[in-house]
């Protein structure tokens, strides 16, 4: 569900981003509270969300495949301050080094993937459930129903910043309904995996997931970052065999879209043209309606002018190799 | 799992690029890191039915790469593996957007434009992006963001996340390698052997960053990220900054390659 850059306005970039540093701030004055050993245990808990979210699993019946989220089961480990963080640094390792997601919609990302889970499903929903008695049950119906509400939260918001942003034809209703849809199925299933591992983190460490998170443990955490390590090498090493190749969440519903109706086009669509008719700073080409010979005469002149461009960068490329080839020669 | 240890090879191999001699790297990172985010957010400024305008901006990875010494097939490949997914969510346009485009006899609709727009605009930026990497290294980067006032919290566990993930897949790798070795024509591990097999792993790969954190610890970690950073902003990488500003915002506020045609066209 990452976002890259080329989807994103700098306006809507630049919110969101804006957003999530304000939430970021808030969250590092809060684990600055935190007792320090617990840092490694968040790189450790962090390059393990890496892993998983690396391994995409198949959705039977659907064609389409997720990959974990990962902020709830940081929140629910870490708590909602040090979750958030975990998983601000996965995204942006993710974003530099892999390019998954953008810079510019980093703070998108941010949002969509870590507010939502952290701060929202993880004290309200699965918190609710889990707070009055814990339980194999109640922690997998709770984090079911966290993991649904934080990623149909999470997709919805991919749908607004998308069509905000205006760099796609994709029409709302459409779009939205696919989202939704298979971000449904992609919830249950986190649901589930992070249900999985937070019952064998409840049974042999159970005062990790205490609410007192200034709750210290002397006995250390190590049995449960041998635990993160064990299912981090399942999952990156060996589940990968069977990683999926089908397209994601946001492919398939997409690829969805395209079979559906394709005629009407959305209020969203037509008010969303005329911004972007308005703002529109070259308008260098003509439509159907304007007839203009100087139309073809625009085009062409626009493949000449680019095929020139494109030549004087490449001829400059060419010319500073040669100049360094020479500097090299002349300094042996 | 073979992807999974080639990117992790190809991440540090671009981190390597960043520890070679030339004026570009040697160049202040705080520099390096708003010229590229720059060069984004000017890219994505434009209208979605920007094509040739868009052009100008190749000259920026190209005069990096070239000076650099950056391999550009290195970068490209790692480039492609994301293209699929901006195909995919462009090649609809086309369908969708319903104006329509003339050029002499031919007629096609608007949605191309958007397409060939999404597709040069990703490509540039995720190109920029990579060569931020590849020529200011990891430890250059936390210095960054550390003189750009982000809480020490946030630049360690940052630090440690990517330190973390090349030690639990270079040991999975090993051990996976060598399973298949003995094992050959197996597509998995057996159960049997796959419990002690990761417990060994579980072991080490725990062990060691034990030993990263106590060494941390002796070394005077005290929660703290301070470091300090030899290099200072010199005249050269202001000049640098300056006319690369220059050169953007001019070829984002005129067309340029429609300005060389003109400016052929009369001679």
């Amino acid at each position: 569900m990452h976002m890259g850059d080329a989807l994103i306005s700098p306006q809507v970039g630049g919110t969101m981003l804006a957003a999530a540093v304000g939430v970021s701030a808030y969250s590092i004055k809060k684990v600055k509270e935190m007792d320090e050993k617990k840092l490694p245990l968040m790189g450790v808990m962090a390059a393990f969300v890496f892993a998983a979210q690396m391994i995409n699993f198949t959705i039977p019946g659907t064609g389409s495949s997720g990959h974990l989220g990962g902020g709830l089961l940081l929140a629910i480990l870490l708590g909602p301050y040090a979750g958030f963080l975990s998983m601000a640094a996965i995204l942006l390792i993710q974003v530099m080094f892999f390019a998954d997601g953008g810079y510019l919609a980093f703070g998108c990302n941010m949002i969509n993937m870590g507010l939502y889970s952290c701060f929202i499903a993880y004290p309200l929903i699965y918190k609710l459930i889990t707070k009055t008695k814990m339980s194999k049950t109640r922690i997998t119906i709770g984090s079911i129903a966290a993991s649904i509400v934080a990623l149909q939260l999470g997709a919805f918001s991919v749908v607004l910043q998308t069509m905000l942003s205006g760099k796609t034809e994709l029409p709302f209703t459409e779009f939205v309904v696919a989202m939704q849809g298979i971000h449904l199925a992609i919830g249950l299933v986190e649901g589930i995996v992070t249900a999985a591992v937070v019952s064998f983190v409840w049974k042999v460490r159970p005062d990790i997931i205490a609410d007192d998170q200034l709750h210290t443990n002397k006995g250390g955490y190590k049995k449960i970052i041998i635990g993160f390590l064990v299912t981090a090498v399942v999952l990156g090493g060996l589940v990968s065999l069977f990683a999926s190749s089908n397209p994601d969440g946001l492919e398939w519903s997409i690829e969805k879209v395209a079979r559906g109706e394709l005629q009407g086009e959305t209020q969203v669509h037509k008010a969303l043209e005329k911004v972007q008719e308005k703002t529109a700073l070259l308008p260098d080409y003509s439509f159907k309606d304007s007839s203009e010979d100087g139309a073809a005469g625009t085009v062409v002149s626009g493949i000449v002018g680019s095929v020139i461009t494109v030549g004087i960068i490449a001829a400059i490329g060419f010319v500073i190799k040669l100049l360094k080839r020479n500097t090299h020669r002349q300094t042996n | 799992m073979a992807d999974i240890i080639g990117s992790i090879v190809e991440v540090k191999h671009i981190d390597e690029l960043s520890k070679k001699k030339n004026p570009i790297n040697n160049m202040h990172p705080l520099i390096k890191l708003i010229l590229t985010l720059a060069y984004i957010c000017i890219l994505a400024s434009f209208s979605r039915y920007e094509v040739v305008g868009l052009l100008p901006f190749i000259l920026y990875p190209v005069i990096v790469m070239v000076v650099c010494d950056i391999p550009s097939g290195k970068i490209l490949k790692r480039v492609l593996v994301i293209e699929p997914f901006i195909v995919f969510a462009g090649i609809l346009n086309p369908v969708f957007d319903r104006s329509v485009v003339e050029i002499g006899e031919l007629s096609f609709s608007a949605g191309w434009l958007t397409f060939l727009s999404l597709l040069i605009r990703s490509t540039l930026m995720v190109t920029a992006g990579f060569l931020l990497i590849a020529t200011t290294g990891i430890d250059d980067i936390a210095r960054t963001l550390s003189m750009l006032r982000v809480p020490s919290v946030f630049v360690l566990l940052f630090l440690l996340t990517y330190r973390y993930i090349f030690v639990l897949m270079d040991e999975a790798g090993r051990l996976v390698k060598a399973y298949h070795m003995r094992a050959p024509g197996q597509s998995g591990v057996k159960i049997k052997v796959w419990g002690s097999m990761v417990g060994q792993l579980l072991l080490r790969t725990f062990n060691r960053a034990q030993a990263i954190y106590q060494s941390m610890i002796f070394k005077g970690y005290n929660g703290r990220y301070s470091f300090y950073y030899s290099k200072s902003l010199k005249l050269w990488d202001i000049v640098y900054f300056t006319a690369w500003i220059i050169y953007m915002s001019a070829a984002r506020v005129f067309n340029i390659p429609l300005l060389i045609s003109n400016f052929v066209s009369r001679l």
